[in-house]
């Protein structure tokens, strides 16, 4: 059984020569493009044996099948064409093995089709499929196997077709043993060879896809208008940046240090990094994803076409973030929301204050009926109360500044509306400093006490840590060691009540401080990860997001006729959109990997547990 | 008259140990003289469903879960689907069960059973009769040994524990010892030094190893002896007090701490040591001082367990456990070491490769096998009987438990019926035609250590296959 | 039938299947019972009526400073005297021997005796308050617990100086330290540690070393640390000294008595195949 892709077009082109690729072991005929008259066909079989020659990039998956260059396949006529007999002549000529010679009553009906192997005609079946180039080439294929799934309601052609778990080869093998070709390899033959045929440009060709005029919809044309404008202003905006002091300044570690110490200096040169990246793109081939791909040698098909995507949903990202951000801006300072926020916060301060001394006084008591240790939970109260003095002082200074400082933040706007985030979140980590400090003494008071009580524990069943060989030895003590560690034993034991109820009370708050942050830090990679762009291509139903194919029947094999079908594309869902462009960031995103060693929630009870210091998600991440 | 034999133990390969090792070989021992020999344990990590070894030696790795000192989590009941299915399938004759410790054995025996089946069992270990484990385990084991056809253990001395422990006819119990291959453990004298004597331990680093004596022993020796050395080979949690002992009378240059050996190497230590020393507290057979005297190793041991009645007293000096007993002995080693008046390592070695061989095992074993086909299935009221027997409440509990198991066992007959199940045909596997030596030296290097991983690799596909459906298509490499 | 006597080894193909059951099979079983005589036992209860007597009179010393009987100052005194005549016996019964096997200095003595008091008094403030705020009867119950666990893992048997089981130690210091909060004054918290370690940890020491090299001090000893403890706990209550002779009396005589009898019914089988117990 045969299988003859045909693009829709030609069925109604002038006659020609068909070019395309053929493989007989797959059964798989490829008409790529139609040679319109006036031809020499010795000149274009000389031209596409150079393309396959000196453009080997291009054939990245052919090569990786088959080496199957593009040929000459075969006259494409009508009966009643007058130029019939001369294109017959001209293929002859050409070359004596061609595949297939196709024949229409007349120009606007399906062809028939023969079959030609060896010089010899095949009595052999064949499907007639056609398809449209320009859907084809435009379409975006996932990087993954299970997206690839071609959905089998139409025919049952399609079992043929249905991908098979093998490798990289493009082939498989199906249950009864037959190799059989991969829909994604006749699709990247199809987006490869047209391609490759636009370096024909002497020739009057018919195909569907011409050099310049893919991406045709609106979507395109707007953010193409949003990027060079963009660009523009990226261009200027980093000029500065590329100063030799400041690339200096970039790389030393203090300095990367500090800007990483801040979510805002995290925002920011998170946002620098997408812009350089991007302009270096741009700059390279200005918006010609082409040429992006020609850099990749070793990427396939559908990395790259995924590469496009995630590049054009970076580009977005920083518009939109943008425009939000501007538009806050505006609506902060249009209502005077500095000073009434300004405001809010010292008042609420001051309570959150208010209200630590309260709880501080609770402590130094007996709370919840608990029997602490009286000396020790009044001098801890004393401390932290002391703290919270200094802190209202604190406040009292800032409080004329407030307002004014508000207003600078929402200037931050301008970068975007994850760096006003950034900038909150920096805010709330700044304001709540106080209950970071009343954490870190706590914890560091509580976990000298655990680590004082294991070392004596050690010392009762008569072992001892070993610090140069980190073990635990056995070791003989004398009756003083056994004595005074008893007695500090005793005495780390019953202050211990105490210090974990005040290590367990500012750890709530630490940790509903780390919750109040995370949720900030979440809104911006949420923003930051939200692929509008292919959101918005998904919504207009463009063909670039492809899941498969499947295939229409269009006319039943009868006399003379063979069974004709029409492959059409399979749209993606949102889910598995959503998927693609998050594997791609993902991959592309240079941040480290937490170590997914141990459990997360585990590993921070521990850490809760044990007195280590807990660090949120980000700064944590910068810590590996 | 040929059989088909189901080893079940928790322990084999990829583990290493006795018992995984007594496992293999005596399954190839049986496979080369024309019986069909089946190995089912439980999964090792990614290694589950069915696997090929050497000599098309078939494996079962059955996802059961791992509880506790690498044994499955005791159900009694869960194993009963597979491992009917796996005796059915496989046609099986004879279960033969390996180990006390193991759950997997005690529970094939009770299945083998409910199927009407005949049963094997070898034990390995001595156990005492104080502490409450071994009360309970003691209890457990005659529940299982109660209508067992035939018991095998490694010595005497275990024969009589095994008998008193699960109130056995003392004639069901066979003693069969184990065996070395006398291919491998050859005395090689170049590698000895001549000017020194080094003492050898190989052992794993633990309390019932006597490992506390050895740390006695250790500093007492080398204060007296200047040209004395110690070879430690192996690894546990005294290994800390080992080194303890070592650091605290700077003996660093003088005792070798060699870390856990893969079995491969055992061979090249001891042959680089004149005295072989065994510290053990309890030990059923002790394969290791076998090994020794092979090597043409003077031994030295504890007088425990079956130790006395493995070697002539000419190749061996046991001391009683304490660190100025062995000390004694093994000055009496020394001495003779450089008088030149111990037997020689030739002599050693020419006694001892005819004593203890796997064909012999595997022989005695067929004999044992061929001795329990003729005996009559005992009806399910002698069984019941018997389990009433042992104890006031125990025996009832008992009598619950073997019924349910029947009954259960009725179920999977009617839920999933013998016809549903493929049957594997047999195929006796060829004699093979190279000597037995040869073979079994290749066997040896693909045994107990981490190289038999990369050599079972000829493993088929199948085997995943398996663990995904338990319908299995599996044995199509091995068995058509 | 075998020709010759069968014997126990592997290493020889006797001629007999493998199934053969000799008439030695068994024959080094061993129905071990270990036959205790009676004044024995009673004697060595001795050592568990001494240490229930060292904690009734740890308990009767508290009572009488809570009940401002008795001045701290005057039980320091006390300690202080007790505790030399103590160390001067403790050198003399052996002659010195111990300590020069140990290569223990009388500097060494001097720097622990003055670590232990410059701690156990700077940590006094802070010992009386440790538990301040805890009622007392929790205090009270804390205590009994850790007197009872002082009891329960004193090391009675140990004969040797060096192998110490700090948690019967560790148990009264807890148990002093939780009752020097019911006192008034931090000197008294530093007097109940004092005497918690005299009884608890010199004392013991003092007498495994009398039971070591005179032998036949035992029952003077029992009995007068008996009738020290009686005679104090009658001054504070007549039903703890009730309950305190019949405790006494029941382990000297019954629980020995109860011991030998259930003896008869022990049935442990031993053999070869035992685990070895290490011989020193």
């Amino acid at each position: 059984m045969m299988r003859v892709f045909f693009p829709d077009y030609a069925v109604s082109a002038k006659s020609g020569l068909c070019i395309g690729w053929v493989d007989h072991q797959t059964h798989t005929i490829c008409v790529l493009a139609v040679v319109h008259l006036p031809v020499d066909p010795f000149e274009i079989r000389r031209q596409l044996k150079f393309i396959a020659a000196f453009c080997p990039l291009y054939l990245q998956m052919m090569t990786s099948i088959r080496h199957q260059p593009l040929t000459i396949l075969g006259p494409l006529t009508y009966l009643r064409d007058p130029d019939r007999i001369k294109i017959q002549q001209l293929c002859q000529q050409v070359s004596q093995d061609l595949c297939l010679e196709l024949t229409r009553p007349d120009l606007y009906s399906l062809p028939t089709c023969t079959l030609y192997k060896d010089g010899q005609a095949l009595m052999q079946d064949h499907h007639f499929i056609l398809y449209n180039q320009r859907k084809i080439y435009a379409c975006c294929l996932p990087g993954r196997n299970d997206a690839t799934d071609t959905p089998s309601n139409s025919e049952t052609t399609t079992d043929q077709y249905s991908p098979t778990a093998c490798g990289d080869s493009g082939c498989g093998t199906d249950q009864y043993g037959r190799t059989v070709l991969k829909i994604e390899t006749v699709l990247s033959i199809i987006q490869g060879g047209v391609r490759q045929l636009w370096t024909l440009t002497d020739w009057d060709i018919s195909s569907d896809v011409k050099r310049k005029s893919n991406k045709s919809s609106v979507i395109h044309w707007i953010v193409s208008f949003f990027v060079s404008v963009l660009v523009s202003m990226a261009t200027v905006s980093l000029l500065p940046f590329r100063s030799d002091f400041c690339c200096r300044l970039s790389r030393s570690s203090v300095f990367q240090r500090v800007l990483r110490f801040t979510q805002t200096g995290c925002q920011i040169q998170a946002k620098y990094n997408h812009l350089q990246e991007l302009l270096d793109a741009h700059s390279a081939d200005g918006s010609d994803i082409h040429r992006v791909r020609r850099q990749g040698a070793e990427q396939t098909e559908s990395q790259t076409r995924c590469e496009y995507l995630r590049t054009r949903n970076l580009w977005t990202y920083l518009l939109i973030d943008m425009l939000v951000g501007v538009l806050l801006m505006w609506w902060i300072q249009r209502n005077n929301w500095p000073d009434a926020w300004a405001e809010w916060i010292i008042s609420s301060a001051t309570t959150t204050a208010g209200s630590l001394q309260t709880l501080l006084q609770w402590l130094m008591g007996a709370p919840a009926g608990l029997k602490l240790n009286s000396a020790l939970a009044h001098f801890l109260g004393q401390f932290f109360l002391y703290h919270v003095y200094l802190w209202i002082g604190y406040l009292s200074i800032i409080q004329p500044v407030l307002g004014w400082a508000i207003w600078c933040m929402s200037l931050t706007g301008c970068l975007g509306v994850s760096v006003i985030l950034a900038v909150a979140s920096d805010t709330v980590s700044m304001l709540t400093f106080h209950v970071y400090c009343f954490y870190v003494y706590a914890a560091r008071i509580y976990r000298l006490q655990l680590t004082g009580l294991l070392a004596l524990w050690r010392l009762f069943r008569g072992k001892k840590w070993n610090v140069l060989r980190k073990r635990i030895d056995t070791c003989n003590y004398d009756v003083d060691q056994l004595f005074i560690g008893t007695l500090l034993f005793t005495v780390l034991l019953f202050l211990l009540p105490t210090t974990m109820l005040f290590y367990a009370v500012f750890t709530m708050h630490r940790l509903a401080v780390i919750f109040l942050e995370g949720v900030l830090t979440k809104t911006i990679d949420l923003l930051k990860w939200l692929p509008v762009y292919s959101i918005l291509l998904w919504l207009t139903g463009s063909d670039v997001l492809m899941s498969g194919v499947y295939f229409d029947l269009l006319q039943q094999p009868g006399e003379g006729c063979p069974r004709a079908l029409v492959m059409q594309v399979q749209h993606m869902s949102l889910y598995d959109v959503l998927l693609l462009s998050y594997n791609s960031s993902k991959k592309s995103s240079t941040q480290p990997e937490l170590s997914a060693s141990r459990n997360p929630v585990i590993s921070l009870a521990l850490d809760l547990l044990t007195g280590c210091l807990i660090y949120p998600w980000s700064l944590a991440q910068n810590k590996t | 008259m040929k059989h088909r034999i189901c080893m079940v133990s928790d322990f084999f390969f990829p583990n290493t140990g006795g018992v995984e090792s007594h496992i293999f070989q005596l399954s190839q021992c049986l496979l080369q003289r024309g019986h069909k020999v089946v190995v089912v344990t439980h999964s090792y990590g990614d290694r589950v469903g069915v696997r090929y070894m050497t000599n098309n030696l078939k494996v079962y790795y059955v996802p059961f879960v791992v509880f506790y000192n690498g044994c499955v989590f005791p159900t009694v009941f869960g194993t009963m689907a597979l491992i009917r299915y796996i005796l059915i399938r496989e046609q099986i004759t004879i279960v033969h069960g390996h180990s006390a410790f193991s759950t997997m054995a005690h529970e094939a025996l009770i299945h083998a059973r409910a199927m009407d089946l005949k049963t094997v069992f070898t034990d390995h270990s001595l156990f005492g009769f104080a502490d409450i484990s071994s009360i309970l385990t003691n209890k457990l084991l005659s529940f299982t040994l109660a209508d067992i056809n035939h018991v095998i253990c490694v010595s005497h001395t275990s024969k009589e524990n095994t008998v008193l422990r699960a109130c056995l006819q003392p004639d069901i119990v066979s003693v069969i010892p184990n065996a070395v291959d006398s291919t491998i453990f050859m005395p090689d004298l170049t590698r000895r030094n001549p000017n020194r004597i080094a003492i050898v331990v190989v052992s794993r680093l633990v309390y019932r190893k006597g490992m506390d004596l050895l740390a006695g022993v250790i500093p007492v020796i080398c204060q007296r002896h200047s040209d004395v050395d110690f070879l430690i080979g192996g690894d546990g949690p005294k290994r800390i007090d080992i080194e303890e002992v070592r650091e605290n009378y700077q003996l660093q240059d003088r005792v070798r701490m060699l870390g856990a050996l893969p079995h491969g190497n055992v061979k090249e230590v001891l042959n680089e040591g004149d005295i072989f020393l065994n510290t053990s507290l309890t030990e059923a057979f002790c394969i290791a001082i076998v090994e020794a005297a092979c090597c043409g190793l003077q031994v030295v041991s504890t007088r425990v367990g079956g130790v006395p009645e493995v070697l002539p007293e000419r190749f061996i000096l046991l001391a009683e456990p304490s660190v100025k007993s062995l000390v004694e002995a093994l000055e009496v080693a020394i001495a003779r070491q450089r008088e030149g008046s111990q037997v020689p390592a030739q002599q050693v070695y020419d006694t001892m490769k005819g004593i203890y061989t796997w064909e012999n095992v595997a022989k005695r074993t067929e004999k044992i096998y061929d001795g329990i086909m003729e005996m009559p299935v005992l009806s399910l009221a002698e069984r019941l009987e018997r389990y009433n027997k042992l104890g006031f409440i125990a025996g009832k509990f008992f009598i619950i438990v073997a019924v349910v198991d029947l009954l259960l066992y009725w179920f999977f007959e009617w839920w999933v019926p013998r016809k549903n199940i493929d049957i594997i045909p047999d195929s006796f596997p060829p004699q093979s035609t190279g000597t037995s030596t040869q073979h079994m030296h290749i066997l040896q290097n693909s045994a107990g250590t981490k190289d038999a991983a990369d050599t079972c690799k000829s493993e088929s596909r199948e085997g995943a296959l398996y663990t995904r459906r338990l319908r299995p298509r599996v044995g199509r490499k091995g068995d058509r | 039938m075998p020709r010759h006597k069968w014997q126990k080894v592997l290493y020889k193909d006797q001629g007999v299947p493998d199934n053969y059951v000799d008439e030695t099979f068994l024959g080094e079983l061993k129905n071990k019972v270990t036959t205790y005589k009676l004044p024995y036992v009673i004697l060595e209860s001795g050592v568990v009526t001494q240490q229930i007597s060292s904690i009734c009179l740890f308990v009767v010393l508290f009572i009488y400073m809570e009940q401002d009987l008795l001045s701290p100052e005057s039980l320091l005194y006390m300690n202080a005297a007790l505790s030399l005549l103590g160390y001067v016996a403790y050198d003399s019964i052996d002659r010195g021997q111990d300590r020069k096997e140990s290569g223990r200095s009388r500097w060494d003595d001097v720097k622990s005796t003055a670590i232990f008091v410059a701690f156990s008094y700077g940590l006094s403030p802070i010992l009386k308050t440790l538990t301040d705020t805890i009622s007392t009867d929790t205090i009270y119950a804390m205590t009994v617990f850790m007197l009872l666990g002082n009891l329960l893992f004193h090391d009675y048997v140990t004969t040797e100086t060096r192998a110490r089981r700090p948690v019967s130690l560790n148990a009264s210091i807890f148990a002093s330290v939780c009752l020097a909060s019911r006192l008034p004054s931090t000197l008294h918290a530093f007097a109940t540690v004092t005497v918690a370690m005299q009884l608890f940890a010199l004392w013991p020491e003092l007498r495994r070393k009398l039971k070591v090299h005179f032998p036949g001090t035992q029952i003077p000893l029992t009995v007068s640390s008996a009738l020290a403890a009686l005679c104090a706990l009658i001054s504070v209550s007549h039903v703890g000294a009730i309950i305190f002779i019949l405790i006494h009396l029941a382990i000297t005589f019954l629980v020995p008595v109860c011991l030998i009898r259930l003896q008869l019914f022990k049935n442990n089988i031993h053999g070869p195949w035992d685990e070895a117990v290490i011989q020193h």
